[in-house]
């Protein structure tokens, strides 16, 4: 995934991390694009966090590494400037109020003060600051863990599952903000379980699976795996289908809407602006990227 | 160093259970001192005892730090306070250990200030021989001290269990089930714990140990107790 001449932001080499007889990360080996978001997905228990934890360098791997900017983790840790991280099971104590919360951390990162007003701003939560975490909602909490996450205005940020909980406006909000700090050179690795959920973030993907690799590549290599297909409401279905069998794709006509299979939703945009075909609706179908998931998950289960 | 300090003294002084335990810490004082001197109130009183009845072991700054300590793994603070300090934990719990010894300083100055209010005018009235405002400065100090090493001592004993309830239950355990048999057995034996070293810090007369020999001995316990917390935390997970 990355170019040769360009340093990974983020190198995962021979990973592996065993509890006793159970190996939860096993020979994990990918790396991450500066200035890309990087989806590091899996079913539930695949090992997502596991892995997170060691890349970070708050667990110790069994075998192998993770570098940061070509540098082990362990070697040298990464401060709050150049690493930023929200992991699931790192929180804030349930007595203290977010911005106590985030005054410490700002303190123990030496940053200066004014940072935490930025944060909570940034993340929404400057009206709530002065509550203690324990009255949080889910969402308040990713937000607060976001805020943390952010306090030394990172190149690198890791997030553990930062749509889970969130609401429709959050997760906008969330996808948003992740945009904008890559389009501004910053490199971002999110674990979600949900495909079709980071399918829309992000650049490039690493699915797991019982701790194992099993895809690397950019989202529309993996787009293109499953064969893409395409949902379309139009008023003229006919005459969409036959230039859409003319252009190679396979279509089936469905109750006013056609569904194209071997073309994706750009492509079949062009063909219907070249056309002039008007539509009302154009939707990747999801159920399609869902399936490529299955089967690459299902396929190490069966090995 | 200082801005590790600085940060875990923020996270030790912002939630309400310092506050707690500095309020039961001063309740528990001014009982030991009551309970003390109070019972048989004509009755002559050694200067030993009366010293006594002014120190005490700083049970509530040892259970306040292994509280702190464990709390870290049960509330998962101690990982963004490692990824955002950028140090390794053994660090991190160093300066936790100095933020709980400045932390247990003042609970134990605020239970010893009030102690000494209470403690010192029936004191004056109990008869038997005057203690010298050389003996109380001694106690004084002397609990200030226990207090700050057993906050050390705690915040590794409560790295090295993690669990906060094993690590409160076991302290509590020993104290009040393992000690008084041990006690029975053998004062010498007390006297070299932990526990019985602090108190002779703090003011009570030990058996065997001048109070010097108990400050030898409560330091060596504390410094093994955390360069074994620095290790562990050096080799666990931290989350």
């Amino acid at each position: 995934m990355t170019n040769e001449l360009t340093e990974a932001a983020i190198t995962v080499e021979g990973l592996t991390k065993r509890y006793g007889e159970l190996v939860a990360v096993d020979d994990l080996s990918f790396s991450v694009r500066p200035g890309s978001v990087t989806g590091f997905l899996g079913p539930n228990g695949a090992g997502k966090t596991t892995a997170l934890k060691a890349i970070v360098g708050i667990a110790r791997p069994t075998a192998g590494r993770a570098l940061i900017d070509g540098t082990p983790v362990e070697a040298a840790r990464p401060d709050a400037g150049r690493l930023g991280v929200y992991i699931e099971p790192t929180g804030a104590h349930p007595g203290r109020s977010a911005r106590n919360h985030l005054r410490s951390l700002a303190a123990l990162a030496d940053l200066p003060a004014d940072r935490i007003d930025e944060v909570l701003e940034s993340v929404g939560l400057e009206e709530a600051a002065g509550l203690r975490v324990g009255t949080y909602s889910t969402g308040m909490r990713q937000r607060l863990g976001l805020a943390s996450a952010l306090l030394g205005d990172p190149d690198i940020l890791v997030l553990d599952e930062p749509l889970n909980g969130l609401d429709p406006q959050g997760i906008r909000w969330v996808r948003t903000f992740l945009r904008e700090r890559v389009a501004d050179g910053r490199t971002v690795l999110l674990s979600s379980h949900v495909l079709t959920e980071a399918a829309q973030t992000v650049d490039d993907v690493v699915v797991i699976n019982r701790g194992r690799l099993v895809f690397e590549g950019a989202m529309t290599d993996l787009t293109r795996l499953g064969g893409s297909r395409v949902l379309v409401r139009t008023p003229t279905p006919e005459r969409l289908a036959a230039v859409a069998r003319d252009a190679g794709g396979r279509v089936e006509l469905q109750a006013g809407r056609v569904l194209i299979e071997g073309m994706d939703a750009t492509q079949v945009g062009e063909l219907a602006h070249r056309e002039r075909v008007l539509l009302q609706e154009l939707a990747s179908d999801d159920a399609s990227l869902e399936q490529v998931f299955f089967s690459l998950t299902e396929e190490v289960e069966a090995a | 160093m200082t801005t590790l300090i600085r940060g875990e003294l923020i996270k030790a002084i912002t939630t309400r259970t310092i506050f707690a335990y500095a309020a039961m810490a001063v309740v528990l004082a001014v009982g030991q001192v009551l309970a003390s001197l109070l019972p048989g109130w004509g009755d002559l009183m050694s200067q030993d005892d009366k010293k006594e009845a002014l120190g005490g072991l700083p049970l509530l700054v040892l259970l306040l730090a292994i509280v702190g300590a464990a709390g870290e793994y049960r509330h998962r603070t101690a990982a963004p306070a490692a990824l955002v300090a950028g140090r390794d934990a053994g660090r991190l719990l160093v300066a936790r250990a100095g933020a709980y010894a400045v932390a247990g300083a003042a609970v134990a100055a605020l239970a010893t200030v009030i102690t000494l209010a209470v403690g010192l005018p029936l004191l004056a009235d109990r008869p038997g021989p005057a203690v010298s405002a050389g003996d109380v400065a001694l106690i004084a100090g002397g609990s200030l001290v226990a207090a700050v090493l057993l906050a050390v001592f705690g915040v590794a004993l409560g790295a090295l269990v993690r669990n906060q309830v094993v690590a409160v239950t076991g302290t509590l355990i020993v104290i009040f089930v393992v000690l008084p048999l041990v006690q029975a057995l053998s004062g010498t034996i007390l006297d070299l714990t932990p526990f019985g070293a602090a108190q002779g810090v703090a003011g009570a007369g030990l058996t065997t140990l001048s109070t010097g020999a108990a400050a030898v001995v409560l330091v060596s316990w504390t410094l093994v107790a955390l360069v074994a917390a620095v290790v562990g935390e050096r080799r666990r997970d931290i989350a």
